[in-house]
């Protein structure tokens, strides 16, 4: 099985496919958590991200965290069109599947955690999203475009404040 | 790169975070796990792979079209169904019609506004058609019920399930006789979970194992009678996992009478005789086990190892002609029949996948 991150040497449909199954949902709660898309939104941006990364795949250095950068890129642009558009119809209801699912796994705590998360500062934010898909400092300080000092500073933050707004009685380190 | 294993890299740390690292990691997972029931993977895939040409669109009916390439951010919004499961086909359908009708050619765009109206007022006919074949095919919007012999899923928009004794298996499709003697054809995908009640001993259950028990009940705890080892791997929510005053007593760590005879959670402290019930709501079971105490639990299984003459549970969604397209068969002699009519209810902390619903139905039996 091919795992999370590893590099595909060639386009191969079984090994995509693997990696589609292990990264989709993780790439969607990525989206999800990071800049609070619905689920179809970020679905389809996830879907997108994979879209774009498939015919470049074995160009791709590191097809992982090109495919999250992507898909943050994606989102974002998709909050800013969200933002500046002025609906003339509305658009109907339909049954989000992935927040209903997410409503059911989650615990109470377990969404307290994950909206304090989301109320953090964006780049504070983009800092944990990123270190909870399982990116390293380096590799999350190419994607922001920070440096690795300045991510290690930011989790810092954000652990601190997710500490402190969810009652920890310890504060949160680098 | 390095796969790490998230919880282990954040809570191996100990740099006094550990309780919002394991919370944090917890909350992901978790999240990751309910993310991958609610995708329908197997069609974001395949049209992945049909979009970059590695699997071409064979063109069979309900198929999702080659779904253009490039135009997501302006347009897939306006989608009915993105690719969350039973919104596959709608979805690219919708995205095709939008893609084609919506964007004019290079150089040939109008201005923003009447290029936006344009958009929205496709989608909203794209919507109202997908919506309508899914609806012809016996999609969510479909009251499940409404097919002969087969129950709607309380709370599941868009499942279905049917249950009764296993008459015959033809090839890859099962005919169950329901309680009220109707045969129900149930086809079964190759991704389709199937699965077949087995008996453990006791010594099964061990310290962490996920379980309901049934028996009888008094305030002293419950006499086992039958014992269900959880098939799934979060049966439940176990007690809070947060404890913000450390050395407090917690204020779930507390009995609870257990006269009804049921109850549902976590072991702890398993011993000969019994062991102790952590339920969901972090109240304290005492359950004794004795020769007469039956265990069990759910075996994968395979078409072929499917039994005729058995109960059998099978969930999936209802198709035009009163068949069940499968994703779960669950088989099993200690299962109780659906209260047809009523339809059965999904609990709320399995979720909405099949195997989660033929797990719920297969809890509340007994």
């Amino acid at each position: 099985m091919t795992t999370a991150g590893e590099k595909l040497d060639s386009v191969n449909p079984a090994e995509i496919g693997t990696f589609y199954e292990h990264e989709m949902p993780r790439l969607v709660l990525f989206v999800t958590v990071s800049t609070g898309l619905d689920g179809h939104a970020a679905a389809d941006v996830a879907q997108t991200a994979f879209e774009k990364a498939l015919p470049r795949w074995a160009a791709l250095r590191h097809p992982r965290a090109w495919l999250y950068r992507v898909a943050q890129n994606e989102a974002l642009a998709r909050c800013e069109a969200l933002r500046r558009e002025v609906p003339v119809d509305a658009v109907p209801d339909r049954p989000d599947y992935l927040s209903a699912a997410l409503a059911a796994e989650w615990r109470a705590e377990q969404r307290e955690v994950i909206s304090h998360l989301q109320g953090l500062a964006p780049v504070q934010r983009r800092v944990m999203t990123w270190t909870l898909a399982g990116f390293s400092d380096a590799e999350i300080a190419g994607a922001l475009q920070l440096t690795t000092h300045a991510v290690r500073q930011s989790r810092y933050y954000a652990r601190r404040n997710l500490a402190k707004r969810l009652g920890f009685r310890r504060r949160g380190s680098r | 790169m390095r796969k790490r294993d998230l919880r282990g890299w954040l809570v191996a740390r100990d740099d006094g975070g550990t309780d919002l690292d394991a919370a944090l990691a917890g909350a992901w997972e978790d999240g990751v796990a309910a993310a991958a029931q609610a995708l329908d993977l197997e069609a974001g895939k395949a049209a992945l792979l049909a979009v970059c040409g590695q699997q071409p669109d064979a063109g069979t009916p309900g198929s999702a079209p080659p779904v253009p390439h490039g135009h997501a951010l302006d347009t897939c919004r306006q989608r009915p169904g993105g690719w969350l499961r039973a919104g596959a086909v709608a979805a690219a359908r919708a995205r095709a019609a939008i893609a084609s009708t919506a964007r004019p050619a290079e150089g040939q765009r109008g201005p923003v506004r009447r290029r936006r109206r344009l958009v929205i007022a496709a989608a909203a006919a794209v919507i109202v058609a997908a919506g309508s074949i899914w609806y012809g095919l016996g999609g969510a919007g479909r009251p499940a019920g409404a097919v002969k012999e087969l129950t709607a899923v309380n709370g599941c928009p868009g499942l279905a399930a049917t249950s009764g004794t296993l008459e015959r298996v033809t090839g890859t499709s099962l005919v169950l006789k329901t309680p009220g003697g109707e045969p129900v054809t149930a086809t079964i995908s190759a991704s389709a979970k199937i699965s077949r009640q087995v008996s453990r001993t006791v010594s099964a259950i061990t310290n962490g194992t996920q379980v309901v028990v049934a028996g009888t009940g008094s305030a002293g705890g419950i006499a086992a009678r039958v014992i269900t080892v959880a098939t799934l791997a979060k049966l439940h929510s176990p007690p809070p996992p947060i404890h913000r005053g450390h050395g407090r007593p917690s204020r779930h760590e507390r009995r609870l009478p257990a006269g009804a005879g049921r109850a549902e959670g976590t072991v702890a402290d398993a011993r000969a005789g019994g062991f102790t019930l952590i339920t969901s709501g972090g109240f304290r079971i005492q359950v004794t086990t004795s020769g007469l105490t039956r265990v069990y639990t759910q075996a994968r299984s395979t078409v072929g190892q499917l039994r005729p003459g058995v109960f059998t549970i099978a969930v999936g969604s209802a198709k035009s002609d009163g068949t069940l397209a499968a994703a779960t068969i669950e088989q099993g002699t200690g299962m109780m029949h659906f209260q047809h009519g009523g339809g059965i209810v999904a609990q709320p902390w399995l979720g909405c996948s099949p195997t989660a619903v033929a797990t719920a139905a297969f809890l509340t039996a007994g």
